[in-house]
């Protein structure tokens, strides 16, 4: 029973020894999730390569089209970043959910992403801000919709070789915004009971003319609910938009029953929160405040 | 006699009577110099890992520990058989009840380490030494323990059904303790005739203490001298050393326990636990000193937890809501094993404790003790104080919305007057002291009661249901027991006082030298205390039921009144003058009506130094003392709830909370108030968030911090804080034990706010925890 560690320099190499290693190897990120799961025994990787000496993996770029986000940057990093804040603030306030301000440190929302946690907070938010992650691999490079990665609890669609080098988000358009809500059982450092994210974007009049909707924990992988969208678009979020939203996030829930939450009220709540986080959305797209805090 | 406390001219003193002044060993704790037992290492130590069960009740086939002893740095796996080999008796028996019918409660024979069955999930069944902390680990992962399971029963009504598992042979149906107290007779009566009874189901949530510092212990043991030595946390060196001595077959003498610094353990820490014994025995086998150090996953299985009852409570009113009769029929559980768990909380505790501050001429109170395959239940922070508060004040709650009566009104028609003291109750007790009514209307006003309206309206605005509760406690404290007072003046100067009690976070050190302080005159700096060091005492009641300032106050009093008697002898020699006029006062011994007189620090130098003294003159001020204490005291007070809930999650939140307390005379309020704070956040995570869960195999769902909700320092409100002090007549101090009121006020509180937010639901009663998903699901099930 041995353990290698390796940390290579560059995508060539990194994919290179991805390719040709025999036996599980485990990519390193920051680490929050991996680590535990080595303490306890949960996973007994042969190899595990930590990609953060890869350049332009750490750090976020804005440039006129958008932002990239390397795939390791901690949230820390994503937390002090002002034009993402702006931009996407159900991001940034995602992200920042994950663990404690030690743990901000070093968790990366390609680790969350990856470590397919159908609670993982940063996913959903990612998905309603349409980030697309750029997968480096043995057939180059490939860019996939974040809502494509995650295939089921622990599982991701990468192919052996494959690893998440950063996400692409696009600027975004005039009067837009997100917002992301999660329930839990106390106030901070818990899993998801359910995570819904909301982003809009308006006409000048306050119509919402373009909207996507996500849930997590609620179902084996991060649902984007296509429906929920429908219901606000069109709509100024009148009483009537989100009772529809409401509806329809109800709808395409398919949560397990456990100690952390029964299923009749993760389903309930995935309604209320995702009401909640459109109005937060929609509020801050017409650059109103509205807290964090549900 | 002593000179009386005169807390008026000493109040002004920095360090007097009634100072908030800050604990001796903050700089110490803050800066991480503390020493913890696992902060110390003794030379050549090696290290224990317990081998607990997996499962919650099977019979033990084999116990492989051959592997285990060929891992690397191994040097020794041990059994209960082992253990039985070297000598080690049977675990201690605790307190002793008797059933109805006057035959004794069960106690079945214990040994440290089970040899036949297991009968709860982390039940230890061995334990590795090696050198290393991680040499233990592995290996103890390798002894292999062949377990044939059987069913196991975790709620106590299923255990004492017909067929249900049983966890020892001679004990039938799993009841330890058939426990009665009360006129049955006279309370059926009552109950028939009453214009009204009121009668709810409560359970009260089994909780983990969670304290911060996990048990640790190292065992040694010296040949040449036939001694055992033992370092440990606990809450009381001379009581955990005759509790050794029962199981060792030692002499007391032969053992020396030893408590550092102490991480928390709010009753949990009061009891022999079998891994002390491990570390003993393994100290001994092997000559040197053995660590061991819990785990906070196995602090989960091995600590005793607390709470765990299941009561039906009825109270019968007349037509004016005058309370009739009160009666508790239910469950304690008290886990798997008796020697760490006890079951004085749903009993006697309860009986003491269910009557409050309210005139109730009958009560019955009748509690099933039962075994189940869970994890031991013992003392924790009230021990059956805070639950029979919550009772009452639940009942009062629902009776008067049951009624149509204010509730307020109803607990003014119930009060014990102001004026009815001494007053017995139908538990026995003899309050000395208190203002009910008063105390009552103080916390209305703290609490802004009147403006609650207003305030609710804000809130539903935001679409928030808001509450407004009371809980009017009153707890039977401090049980009487002997205290060591010593006190020795040291060669270095200093002043050391030395009692068996024990601080594991109150901050004893501080209040002791205040009093001291005050009684002797001598600088509060000065005045060091000693109380883990069982070779040091020759009593010790130890610390638990909110009792140490009465018990070591009341100690260090009577010692100085000695001290006083000695320097006077030696003083009038110094100063030439008949012992008869020298008075005391002010840390001086004076020659009456004159100014000639000496400090007493100056004495003792003197003494120090030497002295030619007369031969029948004492030649130190020392004192060691032995305390026959004082009888229970009577704290009380009414804690004021305000909470606000979400009805589309259920999350509740408590937005403000005031209390007014009457803890007599209070020595040091700073350490009050924090002490109180603590009671009430624990009081607030067992309302709101805590609950211990075990699947129907008996296995721990709520095995870590994860899924065990424990509230942090965000989930409570800022305390607004006051008090209503009536001085106790029954203690030398007047004081009233404050360390587990928090608990008593909140628990009640809470719930009825939670309940008043609820109430538009037409929602009687909900059980704690009130977690979101039980607050939805109860406005759920309401609108249906």
């Amino acid at each position: 029973m041995s353990l290698s560690y390796a940390s290579p320099t560059t995508v060539n190499e990194a994919v290179a020894l991805l390719t040709g290693a025999t036996g599980l190897t485990k990519i390193l990120s920051g680490g929050t999730d991996l680590l535990v799961q080595l303490r306890s025994g949960r996973v007994k990787p042969d190899i595990i390569m930590d990609t953060k000496k890869i350049p332009g993996i750490l750090g976020i770029i804005e440039t006129e089209a958008g932002f990239v986000i390397g795939a390791a940057t901690p949230g820390a990093v994503i937390g002090e970043h002002a034009g993402l804040a702006a931009a996407y603030p159900g991001i940034v306030e995602a992200a920042n959910l994950i663990g404690s301000t030690q743990v901000q440190g070093r968790a990366s929302l390609a680790g969350n992403l990856c470590n397919a946690s159908p609670a993982a907070d940063s996913v959903p938010a990612m998905i309603t801000a349409g980030a697309i992650a750029i997968v480096v691999g043995p057939n180059g490079q490939r860019a996939v919709p974040v809502e494509q990665i995650v295939i089921g609890p622990g599982r991701t669609s990468l192919a052996r070789g494959e690893f998440i080098l950063e996400f692409k988000l696009p600027k975004p358009a005039a009067r837009s915004s997100g917002a992301y809500l999660r329930f839990i059982p106390r106030t901070e450092m818990d899993i998801a009971v359910v995570g819904a994210a909301v982003n809009v974007t308006l006409d000048a009049a306050g119509v919402i003319t373009h909207a996507r909707v996500s849930l997590g924990a609620v179902a084996p992988t991060q649902l984007l609910v296509v429906d929920g969208a429908n219901a606000i678009i069109g709509s100024k979020l009148d009483d009537a938009a989100l009772a529809k939203l409401d509806a329809a996030a109800r709808a395409v829930c398919n949560p397990i029953d456990d100690k952390r939450g029964t299923i009749d009220f993760r389903i309930k709540v995935a309604g209320v929160l995702a009401r909640r986080a459109a109005a937060i959305a929609v509020q801050r797209a017409l650059g109103q405040a509205a807290g964090t805090k549900h | 006699m002593n000179v009386a406390m005169d807390a008026d001219s000493l109040a002004t003193l920095k360090f007097g009577i009634g100072q908030p002044v800050p604990r001796k060993e903050d700089p110490t704790l803050l800066q991480g110099q503390g020493r913890y037992t696992d902060d110390i290492s003794l030379s050549g130590q090696l290290y224990a890992v317990i081998v607990r069960s997996q499962v919650a009740h099977g019979r033990i086939l084999s116990i492989d520990t051959e592997t285990a002893a060929a891992m690397p740095g191994v040097l020794g796996v041990y059994t209960g058989a082992d253990l039985v080999a070297a000598g080690f008796g049977l675990m201690p028996k605790g307190l002793a009840f008797k059933n109805r019918d006057g035959s004794d409660m069960a106690k079945p024979d214990q040994l440290p380490l089970t040899t036949d069955f297991v009968r709860y999930v982390g039940d230890p069944v061995a334990f590795v030494v090696a050198e290393t902390q991680m040499q233990a680990r592995d290996a103890a992962e390798a002894v292999m323990v062949d377990i044939d399971p059987l069913p196991a029963v975790t709620e106590p009504a299923l255990a004492v059904e017909p067929g249900a598992p049983q966890l020892y042979p001679n004990v039938p149906n799993n009841l330890i303790l058939d426990y009665h107290y009360g006129d049955a007779e006279g309370v059926a009566k009552a109950m028939s005739a009453a214009a009204h009874v009121t009668k709810l189901r409560i359970r009260n949530n089994r909780i983990v203490v969670a304290q911060m510092e996990p048990r640790s212990a190292i065992g040694e043991y010296d040949p040449a001298t036939d001694r055992w030595t033992l370092r440990l946390g606990c809450q009381g060196v001379f009581g955990m050393r005759q509790m050794l001595s029962s199981v060792l077959g030692a002499k007391t003498g032969n053992i020396h326990v030893l408590t550092g610094h102490v991480g928390g353990s709010f009753g949990m820490k009061a009891s022999l636990y079998p891994e002390y014994l491990c570390a003993l025995h393994a100290g001994r086998a092997l000559g040197k000193p053995v660590k061991w150090t819990d785990e906070r996953s196995d602090s989960f299985l091995s600590d005793s937890h607390g709470r765990d009852h299941d009561f039906t409570a009825e109270l019968a009113l007349d037509e004016d809501g005058k309370f009739l009769a009160l009666r508790l029929n239910g469950f304690g559980n008290v886990g798997a094993v008796m020697s760490n768990s006890t079951p004085q909380p749903s009993t006697l505790n309860a009986v003491k404790n269910s009557i409050g501050v309210y005139r109730t001429p009958l009560l019955e109170v009748n509690t099933k003790i039962v075994f189940t395959n869970t994890t031991p239940v013992g003392p924790y922070r009230g021990a059956g104080r805070p639950e029979a508060n919550y009772y009452m004040e639940r009942l009062i709650d629902t009776a008067a919305a049951e009624m149509g009566i204010d509730r307020i009104e109803l607990r003014r028609r119930n009060h014990i007057a102001a004026d009815a003291f001494p007053y017995r109750t139908p538990s026995g007790n003899d309050y000395d002291s208190g203002d009910f009514p008063a105390l009552l209307d103080h916390a209305l006003a703290l609490a802004d009661w009147d403006n609650f309206s207003t305030r609710r309206t804000e809130s539903r605005k935001r679409g928030k249901l808001r509450g407004l509760g009371v809980g009017q406690y009153l707890e039977v404290t401090a049980p009487p027991g002997a205290e060591m007072g010593g006190i020795r003046f040291e060669p270095d100067g200093a002043v050391t006082i030395i009692t068996g009690t024990l601080d594991y976070g109150q901050g004893h050190a501080t209040p002791f030298a205040q009093v001291l302080s005050n009684q002797l005159g001598v600088p509060f700096d000065k005045i060091r205390l000693i109380q883990g060091d069982s070779d040091q005492l020759i009593a010790g009641g130890g610390t638990g039921g909110s009792k140490s300032i009465i018990t070591s106050g009341g100690a260090i009093i009577e010692a100085s009144g000695l001290v006083i008697d000695k320097g006077k002898k030696i003083a009038a020699h110094v100063l030439e003058a008949a012992e008869i006029d020298i008075e005391f006062s002010g840390g001086r011994f004076n020659i009456a009506g004159t100014d000639r007189g000496i400090g007493i620090m100056e004495l003792a130098a003197k003494l120090r130094e030497g002295m030619q003294l007369p031969p029948d003159m004492p030649t130190t001020l020392d004192v060691a003392h032995i305390y026959k204490g004082a009888p229970s005291s009577f704290p009380n007070g009414c804690h004021v709830a305000e909470v606000e809930i979400d009805p589309d999650t259920g999350e509740t939140e408590v937005v403000r909370y005031s209390m007014v307390n009457d803890f007599g005379v209070v020595i040091n309020p700073l350490l009050v108030e924090g002490q109180a704070h603590g009671g009430i956040v624990q009081g607030i995570g067992q309302a709101l968030r805590e609950r211990v869960v075990y699947d129907e195999d008996g296995q721990l769902m709520t095995g870590s911090f994860m899924d065990y909700c424990l509230p942090r320092a965000v989930d409570a409100p800022s305390f607004a804080f006051d008090a209503h002090s009536v001085p106790a007549r029954t203690n030398l101090l007047g004081a009233k034990g404050c360390g587990e009121a928090g608990c008593a006020g909140a628990l009640p509180s809470v719930m009825n706010a939670v309940v008043d937010a609820l109430s538009e639901f037409g929602i009687r009663h909900i059980d704690m925890p009130a977690t979101p998903e039980a607050v939805w699901a109860a406005i759920a099930a309401a609108r249906t």
